[in-house]
């Protein structure tokens, strides 16, 4: 009796398993597809490009090998042990991902953003000056809000203080994370005025990586259900010969 | 609950000249300190055995998550792909610009077909 209940549950978990494997191969299938697509876009717009730029202008011969660094790279996670280590996530990290949203061209962006910082107290200054220069009609007013503004900058100077004592220590730290993480873009190896189908091939070929890294996670799915399948369905041959 | 990373792994590809100069304006191309590209232009002159060394050293580097290979040129070293079941790196088979994509001659998919015996639907 207890044997037939075991060969039950094998059996129901057998079927999980194909349901499993069925929408593992429906999904792979599909994406294969995508990708074919994304591909085939991506070839014909290098051709395209090739067309434009002459033959010779986009080959490896224009590969720069000497200081060549990925910019998109895969994070191969392994959430559990149960599949006997086949249970792989892949995710993709981009150059800009990692360094909390670094800009491309190294550092831009932290420039401007401390710039800003500057700007927006200067130019609150500026605004001070100007408007009391301007406006003598509401001279009155001003000083009153001068006085106001005086007594609150006393308090608000020390926390401003800290302020950009903290910013400036983030901008450093964001810095030298710069300097390590340099994102450039390899489309300036066939030069710098590229033509707009060689950027759209790149977006394509862009596409096409996102896409399999996602089949590379549904084939090793595909994996992970074959082997626990074939496990299985020993064990159920087992239960069957021992009845 | 285990829990195995390695973070920013490499996706290398093997294939022809349009598959690789595309995949490397996407970013993928790397070359290490020890001047190992992760990619190989496969041409008219690169013979079976080069495709084979290549291969072997793309697996063997444990900073490589992803194997693209073009499905004509890994029809050059089936043998060496078939018998390949590890589950990093991944090898992927893709089209190449002037062979499509043949799902029956894919590896895994093989595989996945050859679960279903008429054995075991008794």
């Amino acid at each position: 009796m207890e044997d037939s209940d075991q060969l039950d549950k094998v059996c129901r978990q057998l079927d999980q398993l194909v349901l499993d494997l069925f929408n593992t191969l429906d999904s792979l299938y599909s994406e294969q597809a995508n990708l074919d697509l994304q591909m085939k876009d991506g070839y014909l717009q290098m051709s395209k490009a090739r067309y434009t730029m002459g033959n010779k202008a986009v080959s490896s011969l224009q590969y720069d090998t000497r200081n060549m660094q990925a910019v998109v790279k895969v994070d191969a996670v392994a959430p559990s042990v149960d599949g006997g280590g086949n249970d792989y996530v892949f995710s993709l990290v981009k150059c800009g991902e990692k360094g909390e949203g670094i800009a491309p061209s190294g550092g831009e962006g932290d420039a401007t953003s401390k710039g800003l910082r500057h700007r927006n107290v200067k130019s609150e200054n500026v605004k001070d000056s100007g408007s009391s220069d301007q406006h003598d009609r509401s001279k009155k007013e001003e000083d009153e809000t001068c006085e106001l503004e005086n007594k609150e900058s006393t308090e608000n100077e020390k926390c401003a203080n800290d302020n950009k004592k903290k910013s400036e220590d983030k901008v450093s730290s964001k810095k030298e994370n710069n300097s390590a993480v340099r994102c450039y873009d390899p489309l300036k190896w066939f030069g710098v005025l590229v033509p707009q189908s060689l950027r759209q091939s790149q977006t394509d070929f862009k596409k096409a990586i996102e896409t399999a890294c996602k089949i590379a996670e549904l084939r090793t799915n595909l994996e992970k259900t074959r082997m626990k399948y074939g496990s299985l369905l020993q064990q159920k041959k087992e239960l069957q010969a021992e009845q | 609950m285990a829990h195995s990373s390695a973070r920013g792994r490499l996706i290398a590809v093997i294939g022809d000249e349009d598959t690789c100069t595309g995949f490397l304006m996407g970013g993928i191309g790397e070359v290490n300190r020890h001047r190992q590209p992760n990619f190989l232009v496969v041409d008219k002159a690169t013979s079976i055995a080069e495709i084979e060394d290549g291969f072997k050293a793309l697996v063997t580097r444990d900073d490589i998550a992803i194997i693209l290979i073009n499905q004509h040129i890994a029809e050059m070293i089936r043998h060496i792909i078939d018998v390949y079941t590890q589950p990093i790196p991944a090898v992927l088979e893709i089209p190449s610009k002037e062979h499509p994509y043949d799902p029956a001659k894919d590896s895994i998919l093989r595989r996945a077909r050859g679960m279903f015996s008429a054995e075991d639907l008794r």
